[in-house]
């Protein structure tokens, strides 16, 4: 350049430089090699602004549209429904016959094979039924007896100003459809639910757990036989003693399953047309670090479902809204620029 | 130098051929440098703030060349609109503009001592000379001292230090702080090229 300011010369050389570049950059891949700059910072900061507000808009519309999940990750095997207004959406399949763990009771017995088509199923039911005025009493003493006639019994029950009452009931699986479909003709149906969660699984892992702990018993009883030492002897026993106690421990958990999945669980709340006493409490239960993070992973579904959903009904919009902006972009941008 | 290639060449046909030719973009920039740097230091009376503009400027033209359009204007034009346009954000702002320079990864280049001098030669004051004797009243005392003496007197800057018994670049800082005040009090960013 021909001035004697050094800063233009140094422009100069500072331009030709970026051009050079540019031109380079384009020959060797059509590509423009751009230098970092605020402006792109600014962009992905705007981007990300965008995608959460967008994410946010569609967990509000996704919740807003009513499609709700079941509430329990699907990897839990619960199958659930509810029922409203007397109307059964879907049913669950009777009951499975459940093979007694009497067998194993002893220790010695292998037990029976588990897998195929055995299903345990542990099932629970809720309802509320609304019975004539007057008629309370005689109902709540016919819902107390449809637990014996169905090989059960009363496990709870409680009233509440004459007018109303809860009762829990422990009826046999095998009979768990007849008993609901006694409990439902007491009156006229306000709310129902249905719960049947499949632990088969779990009960197939803890009998092969048992057969395992069994074998390892009857070699540690034969290795005792045949220690010589006290040492042997105090070592053996100790994993005698442990082996044993897993083997309790597994016996425990399996009476309980088939305790739950022999006998079904029904509350039924009843009440007078016209009394005014919520129903829908669930049956009280201990809080617990367990229930606390299932419902945290049920929720964190739903979020995610519902983000599913609500993606479904606003990223149409959001493109189309995306085009607009950017053509006005375009425009306001030819307008603006000199030349 | 390709300069002589494109010596003969209106502005408006530098700016398309410097599309694929960088070349092209040096010689328009050599042919309107020291005028555009006139034309902001003479609104700014601000010597780091005009070649800051300048610098910008230029760099904004580089950077959008591809959007030219030649509907017969002469190119100057355009080039000069881009520039009252960073004029008019640096009025609004009191900040140069620097996105295009970044954009291109262009460095920010300190102003040399000896450029001060060189660039406010360019201001021609003697036009403002009556207006600048009322507004000197205005300013703080050590800068209305430094102002008389450089911009009345014209005296260079190691001279003005020694009167004021400072150093050159305080001496500097006082003429440069009161040409933007008096740039300020005479509005001359808002007139027209």
């Amino acid at each position: 350049v021909d001035t004697e300011i050094r800063f233009l010369r140094e422009l100069r050389e500072d331009l030709m430089e970026a051009a050079w570049r540019e031109e380079l950059g384009r020959a060797a891949g059509g590509l423009r090699r751009r230098p970092p700059r605020a402006a792109g910072r600014r962009g992905l900061v705007l981007g990300a602004v965008a995608l959460a507000t967008l994410l946010a808009a569609s967990a509000a519309v996704g919740s807003l549209v009513g499609l709700r999940p079941t509430g329990r990750a699907p990897s839990m095997r619960v199958r659930s429904l509810v029922v409203r207004n007397g109307v059964e959406a879907a049913t669950i399949p009777a009951a499975a016959p459940t093979p007694a763990t009497a067998d194993l009771a002893g220790g010695e017995a292998a037990p029976a094979d588990a897998g195929g088509s055995l299903e345990k199923v542990v099932r629970t039911a809720a309802l509320a039924v609304v019975v004539p005025r007057g008629s309370f009493r005689e109902r709540f003493a016919e819902a107390a007896d449809v637990a014996e006639r169905f090989g059960g019994f009363v496990e709870s029950s409680e009233t509440q100003g004459g007018r109303a009452g809860r009762l829990v009931l422990r009826v046999q699986a095998a009979r768990f459809r007849e008993a609901m479909d006694a409990l439902r003709s007491l009156g006229r149906v306000e709310r129902q639910s249905l719960r049947g969660r499949v632990v088969t699984g779990e009960y197939v892992d803890l009998r092969a757990r048992l057969r395992i702990a069994l074998e390892r018993r009857r070699i540690l009883r034969e290795l005792q036989a045949k220690a010589g030492t006290v040492g042997e002897v105090l070592r053996v026993q100790r994993a005698l003693d442990q082996t044993q106690l897993e083997i309790e421990q597994v016996l425990s958990r399996l009476r309980t399953l088939d305790r739950l999945t022999e006998m079904a669980t029904i509350t039924i709340a009843l009440r007078e047309e016209g009394a005014e006493v919520s129903f829908t409490e669930p049956v009280a239960r201990a809080p617990s670090l367990g229930a606390a993070f299932r419902h945290a992973v049920a929720g964190f579904f739903r979020v995610v479902f519902a983000v599913i959903v609500g993606l479904g009904y606003v990223l149409p919009v959001a493109v189309a809204v995306a085009v607009v902006a950017a053509l006005g972009w375009l425009v306001l941008r030819r307008v603006r620029a000199p030349g | 130098m390709g300069a002589n290639r494109y010596a003969g060449l209106p502005d408006a046909e530098l700016i398309l051929r410097s599309r694929d030719e960088p070349e092209a973009f040096a010689a328009l920039y050599e042919r309107h440098a020291e005028p555009m740097l006139r034309f902001f230091v003479r609104r700014t009376l601000d010597p780091e703030a005009a070649v800051e503009l300048v610098a910008e400027t230029f760099a904004q033209a580089l950077a959008s060349r591809g959007r030219y359009r030649d509907r017969g204007a002469p190119g100057a034009a355009w080039l000069y609109a881009i520039a009252r346009h960073q004029l008019a954000r640096f009025v609004r702002r009191g900040v140069v503009d620097d996105r295009a320079r970044r954009r291109l990864g262009i460095p920010d280049r300190g102003l040399a001592p000896d450029d001060y001098e060189r660039i406010e030669e360019l201001i021609d004051l003697q036009p403002l000379r009556t207006a600048l004797r009322e507004a000197l009243a205005a300013l703080p005392e050590e800068q209305r001292e430094a102002m008389r003496l450089r911009v009345l007197e014209g005296l260079g800057y190691a001279e003005v230090a020694r009167r004021l018994a400072c150093t050159e670049a305080t001496a500097r800082a006082r003429v440069s702080r009161g040409l933007r005040r008096l740039a300020a009090s005479l509005e001359l960013g808002t007139e027209e090229a």
